[in-house]
């Protein structure tokens, strides 16, 4: 691979991973549901079992509790206990 | 493994009496504790496996006085205490911690925890404090009295916690039987009779203490004096660090910008992230230096000291005493201070604290003003003595607590309830703060800085490289490149209505990522003025030099003052939504602290204009 499609491969990478988390971290109720859309269009009968995977992967873990209202603020993080 | 097979354990106690320094001993977590009452004010849940091999649920729960609950977080303790809670099982044990130091207090609630007729036991803890004040117990009667298993716990020092699990582990010790219609006083009494006893004066020095720091006039005037002093440390000390970390951020981006080929992923490293970055970690010092000292204060068991002085002139201004911690937690964030409301019993009181909350100058404020003042205010003594720059600082917080006040006195006066409520308050111990606790708590403070600056700071930075460098310049541009890239449109669309207050569309474009944290504004302006740059040199100088030469002064003052009031934090109005269950108080929040935030910025820069 070239150093010109290498830098634009990680460009759109980092856009990519950076957009993913700020929604996640900004949005998070917003994320959720259109993860479990999506995951549910994806889980339908007739998918094949690639796309049935691809549904899993991407739909929400069950909620554990959350501190905070938006989660871009780490005033309150905790280190692993939930707090209710 | 599934819930079924947790032992589920719960801490119950007054507040300040060590619950949550045991939870953190107990758990190996790190939860906040401080010396004095309202700091856990919802239920915190660790885990911890015994010697036995059984799995420990623990709760850790808010302090409450008594099952009579009279706040939102003491209802919470009730509940769980009594299995009414919709999402917690009724606790296997319930473990109440009581201050050694304080029995005449603590033992009553001891008492009324045992009315439950629940498996329980008690942990006596700061017996070191109770040792050195005099006080002996004699434990052993004191549990054959109570009829339940009493433990003596250091929580801060980790000592008696393995007592403790041993105590945990043991077979359930049997459910207290107690007869109905006890005189919780005549007991407590009957009690600190027979298993306590204490010298009759054990408190000469914090009294003779409390006389000069609760006096209405030296003792203002000594808070007076240690904020002052506090703000005058972050000046004074932070420069060599600050000096450090800038010179290191500068080095990276040439170092960057010399050794890969130009093009977009240099400009994303060095313009972008570098840049960005590095404009917000060089805060770090002064961030880490004011908390040091909000430590220490904590700890110290000043801050509710300063709570009661401070009633007086909150309670003219329509807030109560209860409302001094939840104001004074958000000067680390808006966030835990909105949530330390719950301990304020007054739905009205709650709320008029919960809108004025993010008026008080939150950390995340602080790169902005250190920014700001660092370009604008020159460094130099006033009087030989003080940092002009530390007195502006100091100001800036004064202005933000002001305005809370004035703010909260225009909604006393729009609201029909004009009763007020008397300040009840549990004057800690006078404690001298642990080194290791101090370590522990800025390096918490540093962590969670750090992450910011690697999370939601990084992926914001990197987002608006790319709005400022996409879509490129057409061929036949004449302007700057930035000029036809997204964010440059945004920016420019802005300026007209952010012109009357001085802001320029550098400042506009900063302004919209820096409503996710404030923080961002700072590493926007840096990415924005390095894609700006001319040349590779000027891309990577630091942003303070910058501002100063392209900025009025006016400017400058302008963007201070919306900073006091503008309500750039998603997370608070998240916050004030759930804390209300209300979009109509996150509307008057927003909206108030908009409108202010516009009106003080534009006579701010109006007048400066006239002036300079």
């Amino acid at each position: 691979m070239n150093y010109d499609a290498m830098q634009w491969t990680i460009i759109g990478l980092a856009v990519f991973a950076s957009a993913v988390y700020a929604a996640q971290k900004l949005a998070p109720n917003s994320v959720r549901r259109a993860r479990t859309r999506l995951a549910l269009s994806l889980l339908q009968p007739d998918c094949s079992p690639t796309e049935r995977k691809l549904g899993r992967w991407l739909a929400p873990k069950p909620r554990a509790g959350a501190g905070c209202g938006g989660g871009s603020c780490g005033g309150c993080e905790t280190n692993g206990e939930r707090s209710k | 493994m599934s819930a079924a097979s947790w032992t589920e354990v719960a801490l119950v106690g007054n507040p300040n009496c060590g619950k949550t320094a045991l939870f953190n001993a107990l758990t190996g977590s790190r939860q906040k504790v401080a010396n004095y009452a309202g700091v856990t004010v919802e239920r915190k849940e660790g885990r911890f496996t015994l010697s036995s091999g059984r799995a420990v649920r623990v709760l850790d729960l808010p302090g409450a006085y008594s099952f009579d609950a009279a706040s939102p977080d003491e209802q919470i303790t009730r509940d769980v205490c009594k299995g009414h809670h919709p999402e917690e099982p009724k606790p296997d044990l319930l473990v109440c911690v009581a201050d050694a130091t304080n029995l005449r207090l603590h033992l009553r609630f001891v008492l009324e925890v045992r009315q439950l007729g629940q498996p329980m036991l008690l942990a006596l803890n700061m017996m070191d404090a109770a040792a050195r004040r005099g006080i002996r117990i004699d434990v052993a009667r004191l549990s054959a009295e109570l009829g339940i298993p009493v433990v003596e716990t250091i929580a801060v020092r980790r000592h008696g916690v393995d007592a403790l699990r041993a105590q945990i582990d043991a077979p359930s010790p049997p459910a207290p039987v107690v007869a109905p219609g006890l005189d919780f006083h005549a007991e407590t009494r009957r009690l600190l009779q027979v298993a306590v006893s204490q010298p009759p004066q054990h408190a000469e020095r914090e009294d003779a203490i409390d006389r000069v720091v609760l006096h209405p006039v030296f003792g203002l005037a000594l808070l007076a004096l240690v904020m002052f002093l506090i703000f005058q440390a972050v000046y004074a000390w932070a420069a060599p660090v600050m000096d450090l970390i800038d010179a290191g951020a500068t080095g990276l981006a040439q170092w960057v910008t010399a050794t890969l080929p130009p093009g977009p992923l240099a400009s994303l490293l060095a313009d972008g992230v570098i840049a960005g970055l590095g404009g917000v970690v060089i805060f770090l010092p002064q961030i880490l230096i004011l908390f040091a000292f909000i430590l220490a204060l904590e700890e110290s068991g000043y801050l509710p000291r300063a709570a009661f002085l401070l009633d007086r002139m909150m309670s003219a201004a329509g807030l109560s005493g209860r409302s001094f911690i939840p104001l004074l937690s958000s000067f680390a964030c808006a966030i835990p201070g909105i949530m330390a409301t719950r301990s304020i019993q007054d739905p009205r009181d709650r709320i008029a604290t919960i809108l004025v909350a993010p008026l008080m100058t939150c950390s995340a404020r602080l790169p902005v003003y250190a920014l700001l003042i660092g370009a604008f205010i020159p460094q130099r003594k006033v009087g030989g003595v003080f940092e002009l720059q530390g007195l502006v600082l100091f100001g800036l917080y004064v202005a933000g607590v002001a305005s809370a006040l004035l703010v909260a006195f225009v909604m006393k006066k729009f609201r029909r309830d004009r009763s007020e409520h008397a300040l009840l308050l549990e004057l800690p111990a006078y404690r001298l703060p642990h080194a290791r606790d101090l370590l522990l708590g800025l390096y918490e403070r540093a962590l969670i800085f750090l992450k910011r600056v690697g999370g939601i700071i990084l992926a914001l930075t990197i987002l608006l490289w790319f709005l400022l460098s996409f879509p490129a310049a057409p061929a036949d541009a004449v302007g700057p490149a930035i000029d036809y890239s997204f964010a440059g449109r945004i920016g420019r669309a802005m300026e007209p209505l952010f012109a009357p207050i001085g802001f320029n569309w550098q400042i506009c474009i900063a302004l919209i990522p820096g409503l996710a944290a404030r923080e961002v504004a700072v590493s926007s302006l840096a990415t924005v003025y390095a894609l700006s740059a001319v040349d590779d040199d000027a891309a990577t100088q630091a942003l303070t030099p910058i501002i100063a030469g392209s900025w009025e002064f006016a400017t400058a003052l302008s963007l201070l003052v919306w900073f006091i009031y503008a309500p750039m934090c998603i997370s608070t109005l998240a916050v004030i939504r759930r804390e209300t269950n209300s979009w109509k108080n996150v509307g008057i929040a927003a909206g108030y602290l908009f409108g202010l935030a516009y009106l003080a910025s534009l006579i701010t820069y109006q007048v400066a204009k006239v002036l300079t």
